[in-house]
């Protein structure tokens, strides 16, 4: 009885001290990485831009599509008189395409701070 | 002879072009008649005519003054009435028996023309055809189609010139190709320019230009374009029951005007073979290889309504149904439409806003 509770505790010393091995050294690094809770919080919603630019557009579009609907009427069937893509078949006998300047432009974008 | 009203064989009734039946109609006897028919009979009576209108002069009574200098007087053949009609007048109907008339030297010698059209839609079919394309307008007045007055109706064959032209050209242009992308916090944009060029030979074929210069231009191109399947060499028996008019402009009047259009659609053209994001004709050299004249008589049915003490002129195409005119609009409809298209995008782009920023 002696022996076996003797050979249990062993083991049972054995088993802790890898697991404490095991973990000292994830908890090391844990301890060494420097990490924060942040309070992730929306900006305000800017309604006065939000609204003014819904509004252009809103009027933009809005009128656009008054002023066609009335032109429409106004010259119902002004379609193309001269179907030139079937009545007038082009034979084309040279073509060039000449590549003169490629130009490359970058912009910083603008990001808003937080 | 001046006049010619084109009798039926069996009865001697006027004989009028049913555009549904194809044929030539006695409304006396119903008799029908095809062309070939009618060339057996009457053929000869056409070739006669040319031949008299090239010997001498038209033998018309005309009076010395402004109005009548645009005038002439003819008499029927079926009455004997008198037919005042317009210079350019080359078909009307007696306004006593109501008979068609021909005035067959007005469409002779240089102003016989070389192709028709015949109408293919009849007068009901042209009515119908024009309510049943008011009743799909969302913004057409309720009251129109119940409202408005047919005033008038007319077929007429109007003149054209029909122009084939094969042009060879040489074209440079300026293009561009426009790419942008984004890499952390840049963005680039990339233009690539191209000197391009193009020549080849265009066929124009068919391109008609009006020939009447007192008819609402705007009427008689946008009811373009005919179906050349239809054309045929011209014969009088089918203005026979339409009016018709004859052409007052000349190829020299026109022959600038039909230069730059024919110059605008061959840029059109060639730019359809540059595939780039941006591209600027720089010059264009064409010129005419081969061009020939054809002068041509189109169906077209003239409407005439009255709503709300405006006239509305509308013009239909007497072989495809085609039409083109003013129509008038629900100002109050359209508004209304307006502010709910308004009060929609602004709920949908305020929406956006929110859930983007």
């Amino acid at each position: 009885m002696k022996q076996w509770l003797i050979r249990f505790s062993a083991v049972l010393m054995a088993a802790l001290a890898l697991t404490v091995c095991a973990a000292l050294p994830v908890q090391a690094a844990y301890d060494d990485y420097d990490t924060y809770s942040y309070d992730v919080q929306r900006p305000p919603v800017n309604w006065v831009k939000v609204g003014g630019i819904s509004l252009l557009i809103s009027i933009v579009v809005t009128g656009a599509v008054v002023v066609m609907i009335y032109h429409g009427y106004k010259h119902n069937g002004k379609t193309e008189p001269y179907p030139y893509d079937s009545k007038a078949p082009l034979e084309l006998t040279d073509t060039e395409d000449i590549l003169v300047d490629t130009d490359i432009q970058r912009e910083r974008i603008q990001r808003e701070p937080r | 002879m001046e006049t010619i009203a084109y009798k039926c064989i069996n009865c001697g009734g006027p004989l009028q072009y049913n555009p549904e039946k194809l044929k030539f109609y006695c409304e006396y006897c119903r008799s029908a008649f095809t062309e070939e028919e009618l060339k057996a009979h009457f053929g000869e009576l056409d070739e006669n005519l040319s031949q008299e209108a090239e010997q001498e002069p038209e033998n018309t009574q005309e009076n010395s003054d402004d109005f009548a200098a645009s005038t002439a007087i003819y008499s029927c053949e079926n009455c004997g009435a008198e037919i005042m009609a317009e210079k350019t007048t080359a078909a009307t109907f007696c306004i006593y028996c109501h008979s068609p008339v021909v005035l067959s030297n007005r469409l002779t010698g240089q102003y016989k023309p070389d192709l028709v059209i015949p109408f293919t839609i009849s007068e009901e079919s042209a009515k119908e055809k024009f309510f049943a394309m008011c009743r799909g307008k969302k913004f057409l007045p309720k009251k129109f189609l119940s409202d408005a007055e047919l005033h008038m109706i007319k077929g007429v064959y109007y003149p054209y010139w029909m122009i084939d032209s094969l042009k060879d050209g040489v074209v440079h242009a300026t293009a561009k190709n426009i790419r942008t992308w984004t890499e952390g916090d840049w963005r680039y944009t990339e233009t690539t320019t191209y000197k391009v060029k193009r020549a080849g030979k265009i066929d124009f074929k068919g391109f008609p230009h009006s020939a009447l210069s007192k008819e609402d231009h705007n009427a008689m191109k946008y009811v373009n374009p005919y179906d050349d399947k239809d054309m045929k060499q011209f014969t009088m028996a089918y203005l026979s029951g339409f009016l018709a008019e004859k052409r007052d402009t000349e190829r020299d009047a026109i022959q600038k005007t039909v230069d730059s259009e024919l110059a605008g659609y061959a840029e059109k053209i060639y730019k359809e073979t540059m595939d780039y994001d941006r591209v600027q004709i720089d010059n264009m050299n064409l010129k005419t290889l081969q061009e020939s004249w054809k002068y041509a008589l189109m169906p077209v049915w003239m409407m005439n309504f009255s709503y709300e003490g405006r006239n509305y002129l509308y013009a239909m195409n007497g072989q495809t149904g085609k039409t083109y005119g003013e129509l008038p609009c629900d100002k109050g409809k359209l508004a209304l439409f307006g502010v709910g298209l308004f009060i929609v995008l602004m709920i949908v782009c305020m929406l956006g806003g929110y859930f983007l920023s």
